[in-house]
């Protein structure tokens, strides 16, 4: 693929992963290749079963890919030492989905915050706590917030948390498994905000993987699109969004409702009219 | 769009719904709502609105609440109607279709037997109700419709599955379909697709729609009229153009400003809601006060 970054701190090249054998066997994920650069925001978007999922399971090691390589930073990720490893896991940090499932429910935010800061030896013991407040703060929470359970904590507060959480660390690399779709817009709208001012704050990269388009669009300077387990094309926002070279990034693009009732309606008189007249409308998948 | 109509299809009033049992708090406070003939109507709003709850309360589908108001449907009251009189009116007057199609489907019978299934009921024949069953999926869109009538919902592509679904709620030709986040399980092609599917019938039968979601992007191109609701209230209500070009209500603002699109600079921020909330609150300043139209524009999110 073209555009490949000069110095990236993310390789991931070739990566394919086959699920069961014989004539059941499925490739989720057939020869992706993408990298990520210091600092940069890549987004990786694809319908359901595109393999964007598989492809981030593969990375953060949750499944062993069949061929490829993976690289972090001069670590090769298929087979990493135990210090390698450790770095990895203190220098990459996940977000997830769902923060009503990612938070363990019998932890205070306070034990939430400084476990990955324990595990990684991040930081002395007798600075944890102000490391702790330090993060919270960062996420627009207060110290008054360190003893509450996750139950106390709305959807939008929850998925603020679990971004301190992969945070507290201080690593270089986020990596977002679509952390706002399980949101409400107007929550969805703060945690996105709040994403792109911990990027550009502490120069972050990120991997954000998630179906949306306009959210991607929103956060990510590049973008990969992924169909069937492959790419499709990689390029920057402006490329990807103003002048896709694939039909199917067309197609997807063309799919996303517009917040613009006479437009949308026109649009929509377009394609009835033209499945009109080619017969029924071709379902896709 | 239709115009001014004497008398609504669906016409509720002051329709209130509380939790059952002792103290049971109200979760839903005075909504008024019209449905004309053939219009489509959406009810947008935040997960705990109430949209979800005021959609299930017009046909009394949970038992767990009690209704309080009126529900007038075709001139008949609802709230308060014998068991006998709402079931005549679900499904052949009101149809309705949820977010998860494989929920409303069961996987060990056939599609077929599933979409003549309202016909059946009202005791049209076996081979009558199958052929309109097999005509409707043919209608939505299913391939090959005879052929696959005969297999199960596993079998099915989410997309598919919402077409039977759709088909099984349409078959007994309701006059209102209210459709629960419909689409919202679904791939934004599929989505666009079912959609189209909805105002297409919408147009060629006259059907009137209730469609409830908390999406205000595919509420743009849809809608006739939208109404926006709020911690159980009805906040704002107007056709579709006015709603989204001039929104009246702070919080309408807000939602229209969260939505990241795909036609804005991606680097204008993000409106909150609770920015809007804040000048709603601040605004109009009171007399003496001097703060300049640009420090408001700041607290909205840059809108304008």
């Amino acid at each position: 693929m073209t555009q490949m970054p000069a110095h990236p701190l993310l390789y991931v090249q070739d990566l394919v992963k086959t699920f069961g054998s014989g004539s059941r066997a499925h490739t989720a994920v057939d020869r992706v290749s993408f990298a990520l650069a210091e600092g940069e925001v890549l987004g990786l978007v694809g319908e359901s079963g595109s393999g964007k999922s598989t492809t981030l399971r593969c990375l953060m090691g949750l499944e062993t890919p069949d061929a490829g390589d993976l690289d972090y930073d001069r670590i090769d990720l298929r087979k990493p030492s135990r210090t390698q490893r450790r770095r990895f896991r203190r220098e990459v940090q996940l977000v997830f989905q769902d923060p009503y499932s990612s938070l363990d429910p019998r932890m205070t935010v306070g034990q939430i915050l400084a476990e990955p800061l324990v595990v990684s030896g991040a930081c002395p013991a007798r600075e944890r706590r102000d490391r702790v407040v330090e993060t919270l703060e960062l996420v627009d929470l207060g110290a008054e917030h360190l003893g509450r359970h996750p139950r106390d904590f709305s959807g939008g507060q929850r998925q603020r948390i679990a971004i301190a959480r992969a945070l507290v660390v201080r690593p270089r690399v986020l990596v977002c498994d679509e952390p706002v779709s399980a949101l409400d817009v107007s929550v969805q709208a703060q945690v996105l905000n709040l994403l792109k001012d911990m990027q550009s704050r502490l120069g972050l990269s990120v991997l954000f993987v998630a179906h949306d388009l306009a959210v991607v669009r929103y956060l990510c300077d590049r973008v990969v699109v992924l169909r069937d387990g492959r790419v499709v094309e990689t390029g920057t926002r402006e490329e990807i969004y103003t002048r896709p070279r694939e039909e199917y990034t067309r197609t997807l693009l063309e799919a996303v409702p517009r917040l613009d009732p006479a437009g949308e309606r026109a649009r929509r008189a377009v394609r009835l009219a033209r499945a009109a007249s080619q017969g029924a409308a071709q379902p896709v998948a | 769009m239709s115009g001014v109509e004497r008398c609504p299809l669906l016409r509720v009033r002051d329709l209130a719904v509380r939790v059952r049992g002792v103290d049971g708090p109200e979760i839903v406070h005075g909504v008024d709502l019209d449905v004309q003939v053939g219009e489509r109507v959406a009810l947008v709003g935040e997960s705990g609105s109430g949209k979800s709850t005021v959609a299930k309360a017009l046909v009394r589908l949970d038992p767990g609440v009690e209704v309080a108001g009126s529900v007038q449907f075709d001139d008949a009251e609802l709230v308060g109607a014998p068991e006998r009189t709402l079931r005549a009116v679900r499904g052949a007057g009101i149809s309705m279709i949820f977010q998860d199609p494989m929920a409303a489907l069961n996987p060990v019978r056939r599609i077929v037997d599933q979409v003549a299934e309202p016909l059946l009921i009202r005791g049209v024949g076996r081979r009558e109700a199958a052929r309109r069953a097999v005509e409707m999926l043919d209608r939505l869109g299913v391939p090959r419709a005879a052929e696959r009538a005969r297999s199960y919902p596993t079998e099915f592509s989410g997309g598919m599955r919402q077409r039977v679904v759709m088909a099984a709620a349409l078959v007994g030709g309701p006059q209102l379909l209210v459709a629960d986040e419909p689409t919202t399980a679904l791939d934004v092609r599929v989505q666009e697709q079912v959609l189209d599917l909805v105002v297409q019938q919408s147009d060629e039968l006259g059907l009137a729609v209730l469609f409830i979601t908390h999406d205000l992007g595919i509420v743009a191109g849809l809608a006739d009229r939208v109404a926006v609701m709020r911690h159980g209230r009805i906040v704002e209500d107007g056709p579709v153009d006015r709603v989204f070009l001039e929104p009246q209500h702070p919080y309408t603002r807000g939602l229209i400003g969260a939505v990241p699109r795909i036609d804005a600079d991606p680097g204008r921020r993000l409106a909150t809601v609770a920015d809007s909330l804040v000048v709603a609150r601040e605004a109009p300043p009171p007399a003496g006060t001097n703060r300049s139209p640009a420090d408001r524009t700041q607290l909205d999110g840059g809108r304008s």
